[in-house]
């Protein structure tokens, strides 16, 4: 045991308490200013600034002497480089010529306010004014929503950032054109985009292309409602809320059981001991012992009328000439009779003497063994109905819970919950993540391609030459994709900053794919382990009038499952 | 209307702002309030958490933003909240208490919190189930009761004790699945 204090259940303090406590001013007089370091002070500025102005003077000499050597060898250099690049150098151009993942047009009226919604709930709200027109009529605005890597890769979208490939949640590109030109947002009157994601944005930033450079950089936005998040940690308590429900049905059965234990286990009753239970009642009979031989057996006995029979006091303030005693099913009755008539009793035989005292002891021990046996019962009967008196108030807080968040939520729940369930059972991830994904809401004065992602950084090259094979024939290709099914991403080697000789893959399910230059598709499913060992990849090849989006996806595995 | 999450996300504009508090702050300690007020009571809850004396949970709660006034302009903005940076302070602050004050370490517990465990266990809540649990508790490794402590009587999500801890969400998510391992095996060992 560690030297650790357990405290269950001590009670809450507020915030009120806490905030009560707070003294920044204290703090304040506590705290020391640190001191400037060594390096701000004017001495060490002043002998550092000496020496490095002597040391630049002698080396300026060298390096101008060498620069113009220097300057060829790099020139010399990016050509070198260029030469291994794609011929496509546009920024968006689909690798496959062949293949084109289509806009959307959305017709509007700029000089109104309008709000387009697209198939995947993602609104553009484009206010009067907004869109700098060449004339007075309509604008086409054309979108591309990119929510898998099929449609980004056949689109020709760049997903390298920095050192990384972009893991996208969410991807739009939106163009506005007009009488066949392209248009421009106001620089002023930004049109305000809702985004929804379709994957959990946590770890996620914002980017915008950059249409000339191609390059990617941070854009501002902000993401909304996390319903994915919100939608599931509902659920949890759903669920919570189900298995509480079922604790307590459950223990409700077993408090039912207990109570049919307590129902098999009664306390002895004094008839089965012939003992007395109302004295008033007894009288004595003699009666024929041979034909009783069970009474006989019994010892000296007597008689007990069962209480609440009218006729007792009649029968007992006479005198009869005769009586009968009639045993049916163990029951005993007597009649009495005379000339007039006859009176019948029921009653039952009890034990008198030594015998009674006998019958008395043997029926406390009984009573004492039952009792003990019904009170164990009891208490477990107890326990349970305890405990389900708290698993009803812990119901009851889920519920209150429940309720205080679905108020809060802006989640349509129940509708969310049967799309969940939908989703569990089909793997249809679309249908559900529309309703329920978050959103990146962000404003913008230009129209291009916003994404919601987070860099994954490029794998370690591998140690050795790999050889791209199609048909037992090598092929030297210019660029060569690698998708990494788990991480969801696309890396492009064949370029400046990831030319062929760093091909690498990461250890997870891995589409190695290269597009040929009469628009063919070669691509090999294969593991990071497997290359490594074998030093090559062999490649299928899709005849160019095959190569579509739906045999890209389900290359790699993204298939919709339709409902 | 969508609404943020505030205990999963911090916005950009937030982390924006909060970063020009602190740079206000280093600049001038003066500018430090906003900072303080804002994560005063989270601080101290995390401590008061981990110590059974109220009184010595706000003097190190004090000490932890002092340290942190001290050593703001040290700071170097990551990317993540700025409370990830003083609950390491915390953390820090907390252990040396146990050391100086010979104060002993708590660990707090709601009832309700042990229902959770039983679920996980597949095991009955009774009484004698609590007693092996809260003694399996407290023979945990330290590692393993923050993590435990974090998430699952503080309500934690991953991605903020991995930024507390300076690791990945991932890894928080793993170590922590670890910890409970650990922690159901010594309440199946305390049956024996």
């Amino acid at each position: 045991m560690k030297n650790r204090k357990i405290i269950l259940d001590r009670g809450p303090i507020s915030s009120q308490e806490i905030a009560e406590r707070q003294d920044f001013d204290k703090l304040l007089k506590s705290f020391k200013a640190p001191q400037n370091p060594y390096w701000k002070s004017i001495w060490f500025w002043g002998t550092t600034g000496v020496a490095t102005l002597g040391l630049f003077l002698l080396t300026k000499q060298f390096l101008t002497e060498n620069e113009t050597l220097k300057e060829t060898l790099h020139e010399e250099n990016i050509t070198l480089a260029l030469d291994g690049l794609p011929q496509d150098t546009e920024c968006i151009k689909s690798p496959v010529a062949s293949v084109e993942i289509p806009f959307v047009s959305h017709e509007i009226d700029p000089s109104i306010d309008n709000e387009i919604i697209l198939e995947n709930g993602t609104s553009i709200s484009i206010k009067a004014g907004s869109i700098e027109t060449i004339s007075s009529g309509r604008v086409v605005i054309k979108t591309r929503v990119f929510e898998d890597k099929t449609t980004a890769f056949l689109a020709g979208v760049p997903m390298d950032f920095k050192n990384s490939s972009f893991e996208s949640a969410g991807m739009i590109e939106i163009r506005g054109e007009q009488e066949g030109m392209e248009v421009f947002v106001r620089a002023d009157q930004p049109i305000e985009v809702d985004l929804k994601l379709y994957k959990d944005y946590n770890g996620f930033d914002f980017y915008a292309l950059d249409d000339q450079s191609g390059k990617w950089s941070t854009y501002p936005c902000e993401f909304l409602g996390g319903k994915l998040d919100e939608v599931t940690a509902l659920s949890e308590t759903d669920k919570k809320k189900t298995v509480l429900t079922n604790e307590i049905q459950s223990i409700t059965t077993q408090i039912s059981e207990k109570e049919n234990d307590l129902l098999e286990a009664p306390l002895p009753r004094k008839e089965t001991y012939y003992l007395p239970k109302n004295e008033q009642y007894i009288f004595t009979l003699d009666y024929n012992k041979r034909d009783f031989p069970e009474l006989a057996a019994l010892g000296p006995i007597n008689f007990e009328a069962y209480p609440n029979q009218a006729n007792y006091e009649n029968i007992f303030k006479k005198s009869w000439s005769n009586f009968t005693i009639e045993e049916v099913e163990g029951k005993y009755s007597v009649t009495f009779s005379d000339k007039l008539g006859e009176e019948s009793l029921k009653v039952r035989p009890i034990v008198t003497g030594i015998r009674l005292e006998e019958a008395i002891q043997e029926y406390n021990e009984a009573k004492q063994d039952a009792q003990a046996k019904r009170d164990l019962i009891e208490a477990e009967r107890e326990q349970l109905v305890n405990r389900r008196a708290e698993k009803n108030i812990e119901l009851q807080r889920y519920i209150a819970d429940m309720e205080k968040r679905f108020n809060a939520s802006n989640v349509d729940y129940l509708e969310a919950k049967k799309i969940l369930e939908a989703k569990e059972q089909r793997k249809d991830r679309f249908v559900g993540e529309i309703l329920t994904a978050a959103s990146a809401k962000f404003r913008t004065t230009q129209f291009g391609v916003f994404n919601c992602d987070k860099p994954v950084g490029y794998p370690k090259p591998f140690e050795n030459f790999i050889r791209f094979e199609i048909a037992g024939n090598v092929i030297s290709p210019k660029s060569v994709y690698v998708f990494d099914l788990d991480k969801d991403v696309r890396y492009q080697f064949g370029s400046l900053s990831n030319p062929l000789t760093s091909f690498g893959m990461n250890g997870n399910e891995n589409v190695v794919m290269i597009v040929l230059e009469n628009n063919e598709v070669a691509y090999a499913h294969t593991s990071k382990a497997g290359v490594k060992q074998s030093g090559r990849i062999q490649l299928n090849v899709i005849p160019a009038e095959k190569v579509t989006e739906e045999r890209i996806k389900t290359i790699l595995n993204e298939e919709r499952v339709s409902a | 209307m969508s609404r943020m999450n505030p205990i999963y996300h911090h916005t950009n504009e937030k982390l924006r702002s909060e970063l020009e508090w602190i740079q206000l702050a280093k600049r001038d300690p003066e500018k430090f309030a906003p900072l303080y007020e804002k994560y005063h009571e989270q601080i101290f809850r995390y401590i008061y958490q981990r110590m059974d004396d109220k009184e010595l949970a706000f003097d190190v709660t004090s000490q932890v933003f002092l340290k942190a006034m001290n050593n703001l302009h040290k700071y170097e903005y990551r990317g993540v909240p700025f409370g990830s940076w003083l609950y390491r302070i915390a953390k820090s602050e907390l252990y040396q208490a146990f050391r100086d004050r010979s104060s002993k370490r708590a660990i707090n517990i709601e009832t309700v919190h042990l229902a959770t465990f039983m679920d996980v266990f597949e095991d009955e809540e009774n009484e004698i189930n609590k007693k092996r649990l809260l003694s399996s508790i407290a023979e945990l490794k330290e590692a393993d009761v923050h993590l435990i402590e974090m998430r699952f009587f503080e309500q934690r999500p991953y991605k903020e004790m991995g930024e507390i801890l300076g690791i990945t969400e991932n890894n928080a998510k793993v170590k922590t699945f670890r910890a409970l391992e650990k922690l159901k095996q010594l309440f199946n060992q305390n049956n024996r």
